[in-house]
């Protein structure tokens, strides 16, 4: 360790223990009267006004991974990394008016999960498992990444021994944030994240002025980039990038930004904060306020060619021994900052590691309790029962996520996070749509969601990435040359690029509307839908409803 | 919803209520998308401080978009009946 790198860790545990002292503080903040009940312990008590609202989803949805990975993807391929600003541009507009109506339905009757919605308005137990199954699964490698964001900057501090016990830092870390998650549930990492984002805010705003000065102008830092990303790729003889999209990756650009806007809404952490907030209006107002993330996040972004200027390389990871492109930004810090701003920074990105953490392993325990443990393991499990065994799955959940980042190379972590991308996507018929119509038949649905999930399987398994060996689940562009429906190739020989969770979502949806027209014919049960039209536009719980997911919790 | 009347345990939904509102305002919603049709937009000239049209195009439909929003959220926020604020 150097002298600087000692400064950078002493400032960064004085922030972290800060922040870990305020997260055990937060189950006396709003302090409910019991928080042994799961709407007290896992959604706040739905009490989260405008401004924590904003903050609590700014920091579930711009996390230490998009921090450390958006610009490591502008930094390895270009302009392509890009897609995450037209990405959170057009997300919020296009779910407003679909969260409202989830919001209110929730409301009325009671829903923690998206799963809990599925299962009132189609009436099946095996739909809702089928959701919620796939929140968990998608969710895990989320937590991963937001783990190897936080190594990522514990390695760059010099805290990169080799092996298993490499990852001792990270696991201190991690019993930190599972104390306080257990201990006081939602309210956490709502409080944090304010934190959190004055942090981010401040450290981006000087990193973007200072350094692009330092570096002669955005002019002289997309000349470097142009001309690095120019270089034959020592693997495939190819350019590695390029500063603009190129004729083949236009496609892949734009239905990677719808793709990832559509599922971003579909991940349980942010159902989570959508539900956890007190009004219509919160959500309104969130909507209308939230992209102002997206500035950040473009600035952000474009740090992966200031690194490129700054000639910036990225750390070998100790424990795989192999270089780890999410290094780029704390090392462009770590070489560009004083030492002491450097640790102030990269507090900013590991506590934001530590946000979304600890919303998405609750989120995933809600799912766990709600829609497994007491739909099939004990139907008569009383609210405390539910709350004591959503903080003992958050336990779970956050023991496999530290496995998952022992145990997989940090590189292949990304991979599996597009992976959960896709299969999140194939929920959105049967939780999206289903806000808004009840046409489609619940086996349909459920027939259309594994139909969408093997194919999409089958899709990524067969990318290969030359850039560095890899034979399956190199990426998520798909060639259309290489778009196969049992030996069908309507695209053959094109090399134009699509993201892969937009054609398993079609082949989803079209096996959806057949089904449904087969099982209508047939005349088969539709079950009862427990949701009233009225319900979707409920400002407040009607005085007169007693909705049976109400009752029972 | 059609379906609903199928099974004779559901209570009937409340009739007063439409269960989808259109309203024109909510099109400029759709607006943004326009950061999607990345032939408008992938070209290095004009540059702005350094920074290629591709970039400081997408940046500059953040704010528009950021107005959309908030003149959908303004004009029919007194229809969406939000008693306590």
């Amino acid at each position: 360790m150097t002298g600087a790198q000692v400064v950078q860790l002493v400032v960064f545990l004085l922030l972290f223990l800060a922040v870990a002292v305020m997260g055990f503080m937060a189950s006396r903040w709003r302090r409910a009267d019991d928080l042994n009940h799961l709407d007290e312990w896992g959604l706040g008590g739905r009490r989260f006004g405008s401004w924590v609202t904003w903050f609590l989803l700014g920091g579930d949805l711009y996390t230490a991974y998009t921090f450390v990975a958006i610009p490591a993807l502008l930094f390895s391929s270009g302009a392509l990394g890009f897609y995450a600003v037209p990405y959170t541009i057009i997300a919020f507009p296009l779910v407003m008016l679909p969260l409202l109506r989830l919001w209110s339905v929730s409301r009325v009757h009671g829903y923690v999960t998206p799963a809990d919605f599925v299962r009132g308005r189609y009436d099946s137990p095996l739909l809702a498992l089928a959701i919620a199954v796939t929140g968990i699964v998608a969710t895990m490698p989320y937590i991963a990444l937001q783990l190897a964001g936080l190594e990522a900057v514990l390695r760059t501090i010099g805290l990169n021994g080799s092996g298993f016990w490499g990852h001792a830092p990270l696991f201190v870390a991690f019993v930190v944030l599972a104390a306080y998650t257990y201990q006081s549930g939602l309210r956490a990492p709502a409080l944090i994240a304010v934190v959190k984002d004055v942090l981010i805010y401040i450290v981006i705003l000087v990193a973007i002025i200072y350094l692009p000065l330092k570096l002669g102008g955005f002019g002289a830092i997309f000349d470097a980039g142009s001309a690095k990303l120019a270089q034959p790729s020592p693997s495939t003889g190819q350019p590695t990038g390029s500063t603009l999209l190129t004729a083949n990756n236009q496609l892949q650009y734009a239905t990677l930004a719808l793709g990832s806007a559509l599922a971003l809404f579909l991940y349980p952490h942010s159902v989570t904060g959508v539900l956890s907030s007190s009004s219509r209006a919160t959500i309104r107002r969130n909507m209308t306020a939230l992209p102002a993330y997206s500035f950040l996040l473009a600035l952000l972004a474009l740090l992966g060619y200031v690194a490129i200027a700054a000639g910036t390389r990225p750390i070998v990871n100790g424990s795989t021994g192999r270089p780890d492109s999410n290094t780029i930004v704390p090392a462009l810090f770590a070489g560009q900052f004083p030492a002491w701003f450097a640790g102030v920074a990269f507090a900013a990105i590991g506590i934001g590691a530590l946000v979304p953490a600890a919303i998405m392993s609750i989120a995933a325990a809600n799912l766990w309790t709600r829609n497994i443990y007491k739909e099939f393991l004990r139907r008569d499990a009383t609210p405390g029962d539910e709350a004591r065994q959503a903080k003992l799955a958050s336990l779970v959940v956050k023991v496999g996520a530290v496995l998952f980042i022992v145990v997989v190379d940090p590189q292949f972590s990304v991979d599996l996070q597009l992976i959960g991308g896709v299969i999140i996507l194939q929920t959105l018929p049967a939780v999206a749509i289903a806000l808004y119509t009840r046409w489609f038949h619940r086996w349909a649905l459920l027939a259309g969601w594994a139909v969408g999930l093997i194919w999409g399987m089958i899709m990524l398994y067969g990318i290969p990435n030359p850039a560095n060996g890899k034979q399956h689940f190199g990426g998520s562009a798909l060639a259309l040359g290489g778009l196969d429906i049992f030996g069908w190739t309507p695209f053959g020989g094109s090399r134009v690029q699509i993201y892969v969770g937009a054609v398993a979502l079609v082949g989803n949806l079209v096996v959806a509307v057949v089904v449904t027209f087969v099982l209508r014919a047939a005349k088969t049960r539709e079950g009862a839908d427990h949701t009233r039209s009225g319900d979707y536009h409920a400002t407040r719980v009607p005085e007169s409803t007693t909705p049976d997911a109400v009752s029972s919790v | 919803m059609s379906s609903s009347t199928l099974d004779p345990h559901t209570p009937d939904p409340a009739p007063a209520q439409p269960s989808f509102r259109f309203r024109a305002w909510n099109l400029l919603l759709l607006v943004p998308l326009v950061s999607l049709i990345t032939p408008l937009f992938n070209v290095r000239e004009p540059t702005l401080v350094g920074l290629p049209f591709f970039y400081w195009f997408q940046i500059a439909v953040i704010p528009i978009g950021i107005v959309c929003t908030l003149t959908v959220h303004l004009v029919t926020r007194h229809d969406d009946e939000e008693g306590q604020r």
